[in-house]
């Protein structure tokens, strides 16, 4: 049988002590407040917490601090602020991100948001460009096509299936990307040109200029048969054109993202540290 | 439209510039405008007038700091970076009070501190085993009521350094420097409840360690 001083702590240990501390606080309202009272007056214990949270809040406020001194002088040297200025693009930035300015943080938003449309456009474009080369260059071969075509191909990645069919073009040179044109037809003897290449095949032999052999084309010497007939139309000029602008665009745009996401970082960060 | 509560609401959230605070609540309190015109002076390059400012907060800073940071050490160059740091940012005052500006940025601070002393943890509060230091007592003051409160002092101060750091910096901005839930949620980066929890919280807790010492603050 438990005893009657048991029973009575037990009732307060289900009793929540952090509505008696929001008593205390004063943050209660409506029907907290009312069961708070009604706790602290029926729960002795409870009454108790109150009084005593009351007080040590008194205490808390009225306490000095633990060192009553502070152990030094916390004025700046001159060396000080020299070192603490921002200068060069820190000073830009901080000026730039500066909560006077009131328009840094849209003005980062748009940027960044018009860098990074931009660059999506312009890439879907190119991507449109590069693919719709590829059939047409798929039917052309060989000689004049590749001549005409190579220069178009130093501005693509080896992902964007190059619009060169340059069969036979030159022998022994490393093939780094198979060519959409060829790569249907052709696709072993690419292979079997990688395997073959030496990397250092001359240009005097397919009658292409140096950088067209470092460019990333699959060369296919053994197929010059099969992409040999149909090698009279120039291809991939117009796609030279359109997609030469794209460089500096991109570069703008690209630009355009790192100040705005720097503006915006900026201001957030002081924001959020000195605001 | 302009008249809609709304928009004032807005407006009042949106804190005002140096220029517009000065003709509106800076003439109000003589401490908020000298503050202002010596954040001013400072912006413009004047160093004597940044360290009038620290002149003027260095030991407020400290005292705010030294309850949070349980070691000298660490608190000066707490509140050191705190003044390094608000030289470094001064573009970035957005008007309002610069003393809630400086606490802020010490708060922050401290925080830092803190995290780097869970990796580096420390004795807390070395200097309360010094008995030399004791809080002035007035002329008629009765020397047990005198060691009763330094008693206190002593016990609240050791039962605020063993409770966590974020009671622990609710309860001294609540009840110590006097700011509000919502002011302390500001400076805190949390939330209002977040905020009044850690307060009760905390209390409960700082109860519970001078559980066999309430006597010193009952009656």
């Amino acid at each position: 049988m438990p005893h009657v001083s048991d029973v009575r702590s037990t009732s307060h240990d289900r009793h929540d002590p952090m509505l008696v501390a929001a008593l205390a606080a004063g943050d209660l309202a409506g029907t907290d407040h009312d069961q708070a009272i009604a706790l602290t007056r029926s729960c002795p214990e409870c009454a108790t917490l109150h009084d005593d949270l009351l007080a040590l809040a008194r205490a808390t406020a009225a306490a000095p601090p633990p060192i009553a001194t502070r152990p030094r002088d916390f004025r700046l040297t001159p060396a000080d602020a020299a070192r603490l200025r921002p200068s060069g693009w820190r000073r830009l930035v901080a000026a730039a991100s500066s909560s006077r300015t009131i328009f840094s943080r849209p003005l980062g938003a748009g940027l960044a948001t018009l860098g990074l449309v931009g660059l999506l456009v312009g890439n879907v474009q190119l991507g449109s460009n590069s693919a719709g080369a590829a059939p047409r260059a798929a039917t052309s071969g060989a000689g004049a096509a590749a001549a005409a075509a190579a220069p178009s191909s130093r501005e693509f990645t080896s992902l964007d299936a190059a619009p060169a069919a340059s069969g036979g073009a030159a022998e022994g040179q490393v093939p780094v990307a198979l060519p959409a044109a060829s790569a249907a037809a052709s696709a072993p003897a690419a292979s079997d040109s990688a395997v073959r290449g030496s990397g250092t095949g001359s240009a005097s032999g397919s009658g292409l200029p140096d950088e067209v052999h470092a460019a990333p084309l699959g060369v296919v010497p053994g197929n010059a048969a099969a992409s040999q007939p149909a090698a009279t139309e120039p291809l991939a000029s117009g796609d030279s054109v359109s997609t030469e602008p794209l460089r500096p665009l991109n570069l703008l745009f690209g630009a355009a993202v790192i100040v705005g996401v720097a503006l915006l970082v900026g201001s957030l960060f002081r924001g959020r540290r000195t605001a | 439209m302009l008249d809609s509560p709304r928009l004032r609401i807005a407006v009042r959230r949106d804190p005002l510039i140096v220029e517009d605070l000065r003709s509106t609540t800076v003439s109000d309190d003589p401490v908020q405008r000298r503050d202002l015109i010596l954040l001013e002076n400072a912006r413009s390059g004047d160093l004597d007038a940044f360290n009038d400012l620290v002149v003027c907060y260095q030991d407020q800073l400290f005292a705010l700091i030294v309850r949070m940071v349980p070691d000298r050490d660490q608190a000066s160059d707490c509140v050191q970076e705190a003044f390094f740091s608000a030289f470094r940012n001064l573009a970035g005052f957005r008007g309002g009070s610069v003393k809630s500006w400086l606490h802020r940025i010490a708060i922050n601070a401290a925080m830092d501190i803190q995290r780097a002393r869970k990796r580096r943890p420390v004795q807390p509060y070395p200097e309360l085993d010094d008995e030399s230091w004791q809080p002035p007592a007035g002329k008629d003051a009765d020397p047990v009521t005198t060691a009763l409160t330094t008693e206190r002092h002593r016990a609240i101060n050791d039962a605020l350094a063993t409770i966590t750091y974020d009671q622990r910096a609710a309860i001294i901005l609540f009840d110590v420097e006097g700011y509000d839930y919502a002011e302390i949620a500001d400076m805190t980066g949390v939330s209002l409840g977040t905020v009044k929890s850690r307060i009760h919280r905390g209390r409960l807790a700082l109860r519970d360690r001078l559980a066999g010492r309430m006597e010193l603050f009952r009656g």
